[in-house]
């Protein structure tokens, strides 16, 4: 039984990739969930200038899923050039690590693919068109079609491994944003990020989260994750399709897989449990097993039969 | 070392009507521990809430800790009803906790609610010394009629239904007016830490504080639990915390 993956030409040594925001810079979870035992993990999204964040309370509980509203906080692209990616490389030499960019314009995200094009380290790029949470750039480029089209072409021509475009939920087309990418050259479209949500404190007769609106995650969103990963599949079978949203246990991982997708991303479960990877994985090998899959192609999109 | 285990409930002493102490034995966890340290807990399934939840440690002893934990909630309603013999998966030692004070200096330590744990962890390493515990909590349900703590604890409640009436605050502002303590250290509601900031620059007294914030990953993972700094930025409270210098956060 073969385990790996493919997204394009990259390969994975297991479908599980820790999505971007929910797992640091790769070293925070050392101890209970090393990067080297995922097929890939995204750190958190870089943009050129640091960002403090969004006014806390950031994040909140709601049923099944959290909302947050982080607001991209990070130290900026020389900090992580510097010391985010060589620490990661350091502990992790042998993990699969993918850069996830968040430009509030077309020229930050040009600036951020060139600069990290320089860093052997990066094997692919995820272009974060689809935050919640931030007033510029994010969701308003990726529910878009024309904007993300634009924006995908132009980062292919300056970066020097894959593009991958992580598509929002909060568009009436998301089969439309995925075949703009795709007719753009993205390498892969990763469906798809938090949904927008709010949650308000009864008691305080107020919104809980300091930005009033957050992004829903958890899985609470997954069979909505699902529903958009199999559209884009039917529609778009030749492009390599990665699912995010909900995924806390190999079953859901398994939807994805037979809904088209070559990999699936899983990021609030880390939370609740660190690990949730190698159950999944745990999982993933006896279903194959006792289905008598020999490799994921083997099962993957097997959803979509029409007999 | 960061480390998940699946703990044994021990014992859970309802002290107060709304305040339980929890033992669990977690055998590889509790000898990682420091005071200021905090763990999480799974919440039961049954409860139906989904993230984990952060308590500081009120003691260990050998391979078992002492929880502090009042019930506001789903996840710690469930957790209040653990018996003993119930299984909590576990995941710890979590975040910065205190500094090594010097033996010598005399602290006062100033709790709110469950806010006493940390302090409580703290004060059993430095039996002997000069301290001063204050417990203030809303009413006497929160607040154990024995209060068996090794070092001199003062209660109050606002309603003043047990110990003295008014905020552990009052109570302090009071006692300085006779003595004075060489560091204030404080655990425990945002209203209280920031009286203990200001107390801290009206006297210049330092005072480190241990924030409570809703927290996700509780490693530094999500940027969730973000404090924010006076110079500008934020912490995590996870992982740069929870413990802070009460001059350099925001509350």
């Amino acid at each position: 039984m073969n385990t790996s993956t493919k997204i394009g030409n990259l390969e994975l040594k297991n479908p599980f990739i820790a999505a971007s925001g929910t797992y640091g810079y790769g070293v925070e979870y050392t101890d209970l969930s090393p990067a080297d035992r995922w097929g890939a993990v995204i750190l958190k999204s870089v943009s050129p200038k640091p960002r403090p964040g969004n006014v806390p309370p950031r994040c909140c509980e709601t049923d099944c899923g959290m909302i947050n509203s982080i607001g991209l906080a990070n130290e900026g692209l020389e900090v992580y050039m510097k010391e985010k990616i060589p620490a990661f490389r350091k502990a992790f030499p042998g993990a699969t690590c993918i850069a996830s960019l968040a430009g509030e314009t077309l020229e930050e995200f040009l600036l951020l693919a060139e600069k990290l094009s320089e860093m052997p380290e990066i094997k692919a790029f995820e272009l974060n068109i689809s935050c919640p949470n931030v007033a510029k750039g994010g969701m308003h480029f990726g529910a878009d079609g024309n904007a993300s089209c634009q924006l995908v072409r132009e980062c292919k021509k300056i970066s020097k491994v894959p593009v991958w475009v992580k598509v929002t939920p909060s568009t009436t087309d998301p089969v439309g944003v995925a075949a703009a990418c795709a007719e753009a050259g993205a390498d892969a479209v990763v469906a798809t990020n938090t949904i927008p949500a709010m949650k308000i404190d009864v008691r305080r007769c107020r919104p809980v989260l300091g930005n009033i609106f957050g992004g829903l995650s958890g899985p609470a969103i997954f069979p909505a994750s699902l529903r958009i990963a199999y559209l884009i599949h039917r529609a778009l079978p030749e492009l390599p399709l990665i699912g995010c949203g909900g995924v806390d246990c190999g079953e859901k991982a398994v939807q994805f897989i037979l809904a088209g997708c070559s990999a699936v991303e899983i990021g609030t479960a880390t939370f609740r449990n660190p690990g949730t990877e190698q159950l999944c994985l745990e999982y993933l090998e006896k279903y194959m097993a006792e289905m008598k899959f020999g490799s994921i192609e083997d099962f993957r999109a097997l959803a979509h039969r029409t007999n | 070392m960061k480390k998940q285990e699946l703990g044994t409930v021990i014992s859970n002493i309802q002290a107060a009507k709304n305040l339980h102490f929890i033992k669990i034995r977690i055998p590889e966890i509790a000898p990682l521990l420091r005071p200021g340290n905090f763990i999480s807990i799974l919440p039961p399934a049954q409860s139906g809430a989904f993230l984990r939840r952060p308590f500081s440690v009120a003691d260990v002893s050998g391979d078992t800790i002492t929880l502090v934990i009042k019930a506001i909630g789903k996840a710690t309603a469930a957790i209040t009803g653990l018996a003993a013999g119930d299984r909590a998966e576990i995941m710890g030692p979590l975040g910065h906790g205190y500094p090594e004070f010097d033996r010598n200096k005399k602290i006062w330590l100033i709790g709110g609610g469950t806010g006493i744990a940390s302090l409580l962890f703290l004060e059993s390493g430095r039996k002997g010394c000069q301290d001063r515990l204050l417990w203030g909590g809303r009413t006497k349900d929160e607040i154990p009629e024995a209060c068996n703590i090794p070092c001199r604890c003062f209660i109050s409640t606002d309603d003043g239904t047990a110990g003295e009436k008014g905020t552990s605050i009052d109570v302090a502002k009071k006692w300085l007016k006779t003595e004075r303590p060489d560091i204030i250290v404080s655990c425990g509601p945002r209203g209280l830490l920031k009286a203990v900031k200001q107390l801290s620059a009206e006297t210049s007294i330092p005072a480190w504080i241990s924030t409570e914030e809703f927290m996700a990953c509780g490693m530094g993972a999500c940027a969730g639990c973000a404090v924010p700094l006076e110079k500008g930025g934020y912490a995590k409270a996870c992982a740069d915390g929870p413990v802070f210098k009460a001059e350099e956060v925001i509350l």
